[in-house]
């Protein structure tokens, strides 16, 4: 044990009267704070709602129709360079609807090496990055993405436009909600989960608001409403 | 070196600009934050679970402490423990010397200031390069921030235009906020893909699962955490939760308080290096456990509550004497209501106890502290110790040594004075009735106030005058 640590933790364990004080204190704290529910459509309208608050872009779609929407997207937006995941059904449809749209110069590109070998054009070449989403937290207008080899970290945060694919059934109603769905508490913690809950802003000069600080500029959702309401 | 609080004080409220930078930042924060709390009974609710999480994780500290460090390093992130600045330094600074780096990117982290980081890495020829853009800033001015939150509040982005335009190659003046933040971009993701080595704080460290937690809205913080080949997140020992549980109303809390966000932009949760196959992320990541006298607030019951602190900021929005005088003035890391409760018990009394007279105890801060730490009564309660007769008990350090003796010796007469009624009256009597002899200058008081003038009759002869009126009118019925 370093003598740092055992210093520190003695100094604490030394305390006895605080730790005794604190306990009564607060078994005497009564609370009946609850992580809010929401029922449909409720649920749905409060995510939307707080998402484009965070200025986020949400466009509704469905199944069978997002690989034409996401290439209108592109063609508005004259994405070139555009990141995703091979390996990902969504990242297979992606592919099928380049090609077949054959008026889009679009060039597809997977995040299949290290980072160290990948600076260059992730920093200076992509348009954009195009991604999963693990779950939706309506309380807070919030995507829950869970990185991981396919899917790497950076890309939801390097390219200046991050398009994320979202289905309505995974739309939880709070973060609480998630901890208790995700089993983390007892399965352990995936390397990095992030809560996205907007493109990258700033309000540090002068309180005016700019987006696109260090992340994305923009953060379009394409949500697939797969719930029957 | 003693702090001149007094005199940097008074410098800023003499200040226009200044005055005009933290009015119009106060009054935004405020009304923000406002908005955020609509719901007055659900607020109330709210910071009482905050409260409780709180006490009762501080309740059982070093277990937690130990059960992170063991998760932590089950999950591959290696553990350090500084008790001072200088320990926390040594350790950052051997972690990057052990690779040969030469450049660190960090997030912003409060803790990282409080030891001094950035100084020790530069004497020590290791570029420390802020990239929270309100830091980027403080930094490119060789300044310290001004708030917590928003480190470059004080400078309106006129300044900020002027700043860039002389201290970046080739940048010309513009006063466009998006602009500037453009440009900021521009020389940090450039600073992000190079640097060996990137510096975090930590928001909450949770025990249970070894994850360390970030609140962020620009995205400096997941670059400087993914970027570079090594991670260190440096934290003070009270930042640790014991379960997952405790984050969601934590967070709301947090980021409601601080800037009137249900949520901030990234809620970033790290609990291990990259893993084999994943394509980025650190490929090492070190814990700094700080103490730097937190363990010895820990000690006093009182003092103790401190350590609920999540950072929010709250308290010097809502504090009057901050909103004009600005957070340099306190010449502290920490500014404000709890930067006047933390930095006289990091520091001693003797270097930092006169800024806690830069309080009017009107109880603001107290109100809006969403962990309900009594703020008011610790800045009372430092203030008895940074006067109080040494007694070898206070464990404060530098307790009593703010003590004056003429102040001393005029409590202790008014102390005689109140304890004796006879005493008492015949002053009043006395003050009363020559009530047009009393000073017309009165030091400090009278430099912008008029000197009062005792009445001609005390209180106590009105009351008596008025139950003898009461008793003759019952009389007489």
């Amino acid at each position: 044990m370093s003598s740092a640590k055992a210093n520190i933790l003695n100094r604490l364990r030394s305390a006895t009267t605080p730790s005794s004080t604190t306990k009564s204190d607060t078994q005497s704290i009564s609370t009946s704070w609850k992580p809010p529910g929401y029922d449909q459509p409720e649920r749905f309208a409060r995510f939307k709602e707080a998402l484009q608050a965070s200025h986020a872009e949400i466009i509704e779609t469905s199944e069978d129709e997002w690989p034409k929407q996401l290439m209108e997207i592109a063609a508005s937006k004259c994405i070139a360079q555009w990141l995703y995941n091979p390996s990902s059904e969504s990242g297979l449809r992606l592919e099928q609807q380049v090609v077949a749209t054959t008026q889009c110069n679009i060039q597809l590109i997977p995040y299949d090496q290290p980072v160290e070998s990948f600076k260059t054009e992730l920093f200076n070449q992509i348009d954009a990055s195009f991604t999963d989403v693990e779950a939706g937290i309506a309380e807070t207008g919030t995507l829950v993405l869970l990185p991981d080899q396919d899917e790497p970290r950076l890309m939801s945060l390097v390219p200046p436009i991050h398009i994320a694919l979202f289905r309505e059934s995974t739309l939880l109603n709070s973060f609480s909600e998630l901890i208790a769905q995700q089993q983390w508490s007892t399965q352990g913690m995936p390397t990095n989960a992030l809560l996205i809950s907007g493109p990258s802003k700033t309000a540090d000069i002068q309180q005016t608001l700019a987006y696109g600080a260090h992340g994305p500029k923009e953060l379009i959702v394409l949500v697939i409403r797969d719930i029957q309401t | 070196m003693n702090n001149h609080f007094r005199e940097q004080a008074i410098d800023a409220l003499a200040d226009p600009q200044l005055r005009d930078n933290f009015r119009g930042a106060m009054d935004f924060l405020r009304a923000k934050r406002q908005s955020a709390f609509t719901d007055t009974e659900a607020l109330k609710q709210l910071r009482a679970l905050g409260h409780k999480i709180k006490a009762n994780t501080l309740a059982r500290l070093p277990d937690l402490l130990e059960q992170l460090e063991q998760n932590c390093l089950q999950n591959g992130i290696q553990v350090h423990w500084a008790e001072t600045p200088e320990q926390a330094c040594e350790v950052i600074h051997n972690i990057i010397s052990a690779q040969n780096g030469q450049l660190a990117v960090k997030g912003k982290s409060m803790v990282s200031e409080e030891v001094g980081l950035n100084h020790y890495l530069e004497k020590r020829g290791i570029e420390s390069l802020e990239s929270d853009m309100g830091e980027y800033i403080v930094q490119l001015a060789n300044e310290t921030p001004s708030h917590i939150i928003m480190p470059a509040i004080h400078k309106s982005k006129e300044q900020i235009a002027h700043l860039f335009e002389d201290k970046i190659e080739g940048v010309d003046y513009t006063d466009n906020v998006d602009e500037l933040i453009g440009t900021g971009r521009q020389i940090l993701r450039e600073k992000f893909s190079q640097a060996d080595v990137g510096i975090s704080g930590v928001n909450f460290a949770v025990a249970e699962t070894g994850t360390l937690c970030l609140v962020e809205n620009e995205g400096n913080g997941r670059m400087c955490t993914t970027v570079p080949s090594t991670h260190i997140a440096i934290t003070g020992i009270e930042k640790v939760v014991a379960t997952l549980d405790d984050i969601p109303p934590l967070l709301s809390l947090l980021t409601r308080s601080a800037t009137g966000q249900n949520i901030s932009t990234y809620f970033n949760m790290i609990s291990s290096p990259r893993k084999t196959g994943e394509k980025d992320g650190p490929q090492s990541v070190h814990l700094v456990l700080l103490d730097n006298g937190r363990s010895r607030m820990y000690q006093d019951e009182n003092l103790q509550q401190t350590l609920r602190c999540i950072r929010c900021g709250a308290c010097m929005n809502h504090c009057p004497v901050y909103s004009r005088i600005g957070g340099h003035a306190y010449g502290t890391v920490y500014p404000g209501p709890i930067g006047q409760v933390v930095m006289p018990q990091i520091d001693g009394l003797d270097k930092q106890g006169e800024m806690t007279e830069g309080c009017s105890l009107n109880g603001a801060c107290g109100e809006v502290c969403p962990v309900e730490i009594p703020l008011p009564n610790l800045i009372r309660k430092l203030r008895e110790q940074k006067s109080a007769k040494p007694d070898g008990h206070a464990l404060t350090p530098g307790a009593g040594s703010q003590r004056k003796p003429k102040e001393a010796f005029a409590w202790s007469l008014w102390q005689t004075l109140y304890g004796q009624p006879w005493l008492y009256r015949f002053v009043t009597k006395m003050a009363t009735r020559l009530r047009h002899a009393s000073p017309r200058a009165i030091g400090g008081w009278t430099r912008y106030r008029t000197a009062p003038k005792p009445a001609p009759k005390s209180l106590h002869e009105l009351m008596s005058q008025r139950a003898e009126a009461n008793q003759t009118d019952g009389a007489s019925k």
